[in-house]
């Protein structure tokens, strides 16, 4: 079985015009008029493909799919321009002028500025333009000097020192010090206070202040400390100082940091206003202001991009891949593309077959995942065969995703135990003491497809998978909650049906992933915390490796060390197939051509070069 | 000039018994509902028999249409070129071609199809929404104007309170919460639209109980519930049918609202109003996936709204000479 | 009329307080309740987890919950929103206003348009003015109004780009005109449903008032067409009209979710919409109250001025 190149295009196989071996191949080499219908059909039945599917695939590819042209109006079958992958920041030729306001647009309204609260992208795309930490993420992910100079941690890995920047004032005039951070470690471990990511800061014990040197002691070895507490948003002590009311309230609409970019107004479900602030201890800002208008949909961001209204979307704002056809077509916008943290999935609830790892491995490779990503998101979105975006430093390259094969995964479901009833549904025995065996009573394999409402990307995903486990004998029935109710305690996690549910999680900058897969991380009701739910009602079948892999990995601190912890843990997460790992989703930033210094990354948010932002002459 | 002695009566000094206004069931439609006195006082009889038969041919335009929507609706399996549900992902929002008359929407289902099995559950919402809040309507408001007294002003309080509350703030609070089913949007519908009619009915009862034959009905001992039944609904049978039709298409709009906003008939059912729903993120570049349900709906309550026209027309006695 | 006036506030009090309480028993349907955005959450602690529906007081008794609320409204105070940490009355406050304009600039667009079209179709009955307005009538009346406003859109902001797609103000806008040119689409698409309705109502009515006699009278005495229109027809026909109109009030409301949506206009109905996403329940809750409230005052208005307008009525 020919494997699919990662994060590879439909369009680009087309070049290759050796025999097809994969869906897209067939279905290409069909539309380019390579091979004839029934050709189509044999090599789809050699490849294991089952009937309906290759229904799907004859009926894309008959004469009037793909936009054949009709009444003399031809659809473009080929985009005059395509989205341009970020290697840098933007630099349009010509001279760039100094000063200008620049018009941002977002899809949300941040739901507060106050840094140690706000849960929402949208609110850390001004943060990061309004804040800084001791350090700060750059879109390489490296971490870049801010308010600390240098830094340096000791040999046990539980003292970490930083030099402090002099002469940095805040927006209100107040100077930054030392006191700033010790304050900030407070009110974020009040529990009065109730800061929403304490991550970090709660294995801190004790911070120092010698004038411009900082020492934080950590009472046990913390790997992902760095990427936590240093780049921590600071805020004025005078701020803290008004009371946690009024911290969380009036600082939230109106706050004041040390960065580049000043507040000015927020005008609710309008806009929110900075401007440059003159004595920012960086490289002075070339913009004067960046206005966000906030525009909630996705229709009104397109049409305003189009009349200019607004000349640049990005982070919380970004396009989704599902709009960039539409977006390619405005003249004068360019598409930008860079990969993201976000990795979709399928969560599976360990609970009946769906404990038996074999059926698991069977409905990954009865997921067409590689024609999701190349007919419906257009290649937009790059394979994932676990949990670390390639790219990254933890990313395991040496994985191989499943191919869509029908035929290994109905012998993966026989060899379950698992053998079609009368109506064609699979039936067997569900597991009882050993997940991998099945000795209890006979069910049908029923499983519900969940996705959230209103998210057309994964009601597509959905129809098509619930198609190809159809047609395999795995009765499945997509179903859709409001984000409210599908997480809450009455959602499908914590229903006795076999579910898979299609949704992302969104990595940090560090790597840890305890918080997925480890047992102290199950709820242990269903209101709890903890981000491994697939395990509430069964315990991974490979839980005590995974304890034990995850937990090192936090507390080793050499990369390299750490490195080889995680390339394991991506093998288990791939072997195991406790959830089916989809695709990072691409994410499609627009800006219009006589900006420079837009630089997007996934592991940076919308602002935080903004100093370095600038308008053409 | 007509000196037509028969002049309608002024409007009483409750607002909301107004005559002139008692056949609104709902908060829309006012113009519709309203009686037409050039109709029933014309300048001469040429015009009177004109304006007639203009909105007789109304009615009877509209019934046709509603007729063959329904037909379309029943027979959909056998007349719509695809599936209802039939996804095409790979020929996703694709434009009008002989494949697809009206295009394919954002999962690449023929738009034309959706439509036809669409009229299903939009009417369906409708009507039985609409018998819902009949039967209720009938009930409050014959119970409140027959028997009158503390019962009234109990019910007649309790329909004060239905009519403040922002229904749709409502509504779509509950949907959200408890998530919604084509039953349940039919039940809550139904639940929101009675006030009016009860009004009505309640008038109409308050004033025909003092007439000279109900109370020889009670002199000579006729039970309540007969007297209810025999002589005083088939009264306000006209008022009751006339109201009902228009609630149908006043249900028809409340339901593809709710749709739109997400929050009305499950997202994965086509009726009209999730249609609309769905061309929400691509109506600006497809505009087609916006209009053509949109227009099939107007162009639905439009032939309900000259149905309902035309009955009340037909019942009017004053119309008849 | 005092004594009516007084009469119909005292009158409006339990019914406010009815829709409170309803307010909050519906409130109490929810499986999912507030927290369970934050349940998943991965960087939420169970401590904190607890610590926040402390805060929220989910998890007490419902009663002492209502007693809560109930003593709060009363002074006014509508509790902190969940998801913007701040006062509800705060962030309705940002809202209420633009829900107001558009509201206002709805109805003026309506009465202006239906005293047109309706005493000019009353002129000629059946004449082709007539008839014409009497179609579109019909059409606006059968037109869902968020469609209606979609239409609007792609003609005006997207193919003729006459006027701005969405928003209430440019970027640095906010000067009278500005603001004017954003609420044109929006204040249109809330009225249509008005306009048609309206316009046949006051046809209907000026025509019954141009049969009365002391129309006839003044026609009598030479009183040109124009005036007798105006100054007799009109003025009796707007009578009825007022009570009409007060209750297309509800209407509005119910077009501003809509309207505000279509338009991302930044009012109560787009806050509310917005609010029903992330389950922030005290604004909920206070956008439903202070819709009931606008409701009981705009029927009360509605009463007070049919009073002024018309000395026959006596209020007992």
């Amino acid at each position: 079985m020919a494997m699919i190149q990662l994060g590879g295009r439909g369009r680009e196989e087309r070049a290759g015009a050796g025999e097809p071996t994969t869906v897209n191949g067939l279905i290409q080499a069909r539309i380019d008029g390579r091979i004839s219908r029934r050709e189509l059909t044999r090599r789809a039945a050699v490849l294991g493909i089952a009937a309906p599917v290759v229904g799907v695939m004859l009926h894309a590819t008959s004469d009037h799919a793909f936009g054949a042209p009709s009444r003399g109006r031809a659809l473009p079958t080929r985009l005059a321009q395509e989205a341009v992958p970020v290697s840098g920041p933007t630099a349009p030729e010509g001279t760039p002028a100094q000063g200008g306001t620049l018009v941002v647009g977002t899809a949300s309204e941040p739901d507060t500025l106050q840094p140690y609260i706000s849960q929402t992208v949208t609110a850390a795309d001004f943060q990061t333009g309004i804040f800084d930490g001791l350090l700060g993420y750059d879109s390489t992910q490296t971490l870049q000097p801010a308010l600390a100079t240098e830094f340096a941690i000791s040999d046990d890995g539980l003292v970490y020192t930083f030099t402090l920047r002099e002469g940095v004032t805040f927006h209100n005039g107040d100077p930054f010090t030392g006191e700033d951070v010790v304050n900030a470690w407070k009110i974020i471990m009040d529990e009065e206070f109730g800061a929403f990511n304490t991550q970090g800061w709660d294995k801190v014990t004790d911070i120092a202040v010698d004038g411009a040197t900082l020492t934080i002691t950590t009472g046990e070895v913390y790997a992902p400390f760095m990427s936590y507490v240093p780049v921590t948003d600071l805020v004025p002590s005078s701020a803290i100082a008004k009371g946690i009311d009024s911290f969380k309230q009036e600082f939230g609409r109106a706050p004041i940091g040390t960065g580049p970019m000043r507040f000015v107004e927020w005008k609710a479900k309008e806009q929110i206003v900075v401007e440059r602030f003159d004595s920012y201890w960086g490289n002075p800002p070339k913009l004067d202001r960046v206005v966000t208008r906030l525009v909630p949909d996705d229709n009104t961001q397109l049409v305003q991009l189009r009349t200019g209204e607004i000349q640049m979307v990005g982070s919380g704002g970004a396009l989704s891949p599902t709009r960039v056809d539409e977006a390619l077509e405005i003249e004068n916008v360019v598409i930008l593309e860079h990969p993201t943290q976000d990795w979709q999935h399928m969560d599976l609830k360990h609970v009946d077959f769906l404990r038996m790892t074999k059926v698991r491995q069977a409905l990954d490779f009865a997921t067409p995942t590689q024609d999701i990503i190349d007919k419906l998101l257009k290649g937009r979105a790059v394979r994932s065969i676990a949990d670390q975006v390639p790219g990254s430093w933890a990313h395991n390259p040496n994985i191989e995703p499943r191919p869509y094969d029908l035929e290994q995964a109905k012998a993966l479901l026989a060899e379950a135990g698992l053998t079609p009833g009368d109506d064609g549904v699979l039936e067997g025995k569900v597991p009882t003491t050993d997940p991998n065996v099945g000795d209890g009573e006979v069910k049908p394999f029923e499983i519900e497809l969940w996705f959230v409402s209103g998210n057309s990307e994964t009601e597509r995903n959905c129809q098509v998978v619930a198609q190809s486990w159809n047609s395999i004998g795995i009765k499945t029935e997509v179903f859709n909650q409001d984000i409210s109710t599908i997480w809450g305690p009455e959602g499908y996690q914590f229903t006795d049906a076999m579910t898979a549910s299609m949704w992302t999680w969104t990595n940090g900058n560090d790597p840890s992933d305890e918080y997925y897969w480890a047992s102290s991380q199950i709820p242990d009701r269903p209101d709890g915390s903890g981000g491994n739910l697939p395990a509430y009602f069964h315990e991974y079948n490979f839980q005590a490796e995974i304890d034990d892999l995850t937990a090192r990995a936090d507390a080793t601190t050499v990369q390299e060390e750490r490195k080889a912890i995680f390339d394991q843990i991506q093998e288990v997460l791939h072997r195991e197939v406790p959830v089916i790992f989809m695709y990072w989703p691409n994410s499609y930033p627009a800006v219009a051509p006589n900006i420079g210094g837009f630089w997007p990354s996934a592991f940076t948010y919308l602002m935080w070069n903004v100093q370095d932002w600038y308008l053409m002459e | 000039m007509n000196a037509d002695p028969s002049i309608e009566s002024r409007p009483a000094p409750h607002p909301f018994v107004d005559p002139a206004i008692r056949a609104t069931p709902g908060p829309t439609g006012l113009g519709a509902l309203v009686p037409d006195p050039a109709a029933r006082k014309p300048r001469g009889p040429v015009q009177l028999a004109l304006g007639r038969l203009r909105r007789a041919k109304l009615a009877i335009a509209g019934l046709v249409v509603i007729v063959v929507m329904i037909l379309v609706a029943v027979f959909a399996d056998l007349l719509a070129p695809y599936g209802q549900n039939e996804v095409d992902l790979f020929s996703v929002e694709a434009p009008v071609s002989s494949a697809h008359w009206l295009g394919t929407d954002e999962l690449g289902r023929d738009e034309l199809s959706r439509l036809m099995y669409g009229g299903r559950i939009s009417l369906l919402v409708g009507v039985a929404a609409a018998a819902i809040s009949t039967v209720l309507g009938i009930l409050v408001g014959a119970v409140a104007g027959f028997y009158g007294g503390w019962l009234d002003a109990v019910l007649m309080r309790f329909v004060d309170l239905m009519l403040a509350f922002p229904a749709i703030f409502l509504l779509l609070i509950v949907f959200s919460i408890r998530g919604s089913s084509v039953g349940s949007v039919v039940l809550f519908l139904g639940v929101f639209g009675w006030m009016w009619l009860a009004r009505i009915i309640r008038g109409e009862f308050m004033s025909l109980k003092e007439k000279e034959f109900i109370e020889a009905a009670r002199a000579v001992g006729v039970p309540n519930g007969r007297i209810i039944w025999r002589h005083l609904m088939p009264n306000v049978l006209a008022a009751i049918i006339v109201a009902t039709t228009l609630a149908i298409a006043i249900n028809m709009l409340a339901e593809a609202s709710l749709s739109f906003l997400g929050f009305g008939v499950p997202s994965g059912t086509p009726t009209w109003g999730n249609m609309l729903n769905g061309a929400r993120d691509s109506y600006l570049t497809h505009p087609l996936l916006a209009i053509a349900p949109g227009l099939t709906l107007t162009i639905a309550v439009l032939a309900i709204n000259f149905v309902g026209d035309g009955l009340r027309d037909a019942f009017d006695p004053k119309g008849g000479r | 009329m005092l004594r009516f006036t007084v009469r119909r506030l005292l009158g409006a009090i339990p019914l406010l307080l009815g829709v409170s309480v309803l307010s909050f028993v519906f409130m109490q349907l929810a499986p999912g309740g507030p927290d369970a955005l934050y349940a998943r959450n991965k960087r939420m602690s169970q401590e904190q987890l607890d610590q926040i529906r402390e805060n929220m007081g989910i998890g007490r008794p419902v009663h002492e919950q209502l007693a809560v609320w109930l003593g709060n409204l009363l002074q006014g105070d509508l509790g902190t929103s969940y998801t913007q940490y701040r006062p509800v009355a705060d962030v309705i406050w940002d809202a209420f206003p633009n829900t107001v304009l558009l509201m206002t600039a709805g109805l003026a667009i309506a009465l202006v348009f239906a005293l047109l079209f309706g005493t000019l179709a009353a002129r000629k009955p059946y004449g082709p003015f007539d008839n014409l307005t009497s179609f579109v009538s019909y059409f606006g009346l059968a037109m869902p109004v968020f469609w209606f406003g979609l239409m609007l859109q792609i003609l005006f902001a997207v193919k003729l780009t006459w006027l701005p797609s969405a928003n209430m103000r440019g970027v640095d806008g906010g000067g009278v005109l500005d603001v004017a040119r954003h609420l044109v689409l929006p204040a249109f698409t809330i009225a249509i449903g008005s306009i048609a309705g309206w316009s046949r109502y006051v046809r209907s009515s000026t025509l019954e008032a141009l049969n009365q006699d002391y129309v006839r009278t003044a026609r009598a005495k030479g009183v040109r067409e124009g005036a007798v229109m105006t100054r007799h027809a009109l003025k009796n026909a707007l009578i009825p009209f007022v009570t009409v109109a007060s209750i297309d009030i509800p209407l509005y409301l119910t077009g501003a979710v809509l309207v505000e949506t279509v338009f991302s206009w930044p009012g109560m109905g787009r806050l509310f919409f917005d609010s029903l996403q992330v389950r922030d329940y005290p604004v909920l809750m206070g956008t439903l109250v202070l819709g009931a409230v606008l409701i009981v005052l705009g029927n009360l208005i509605a009463d007070l001025a049919y009073g002024l307008l018309d000395p026959r009525i006596k209020y007992r």
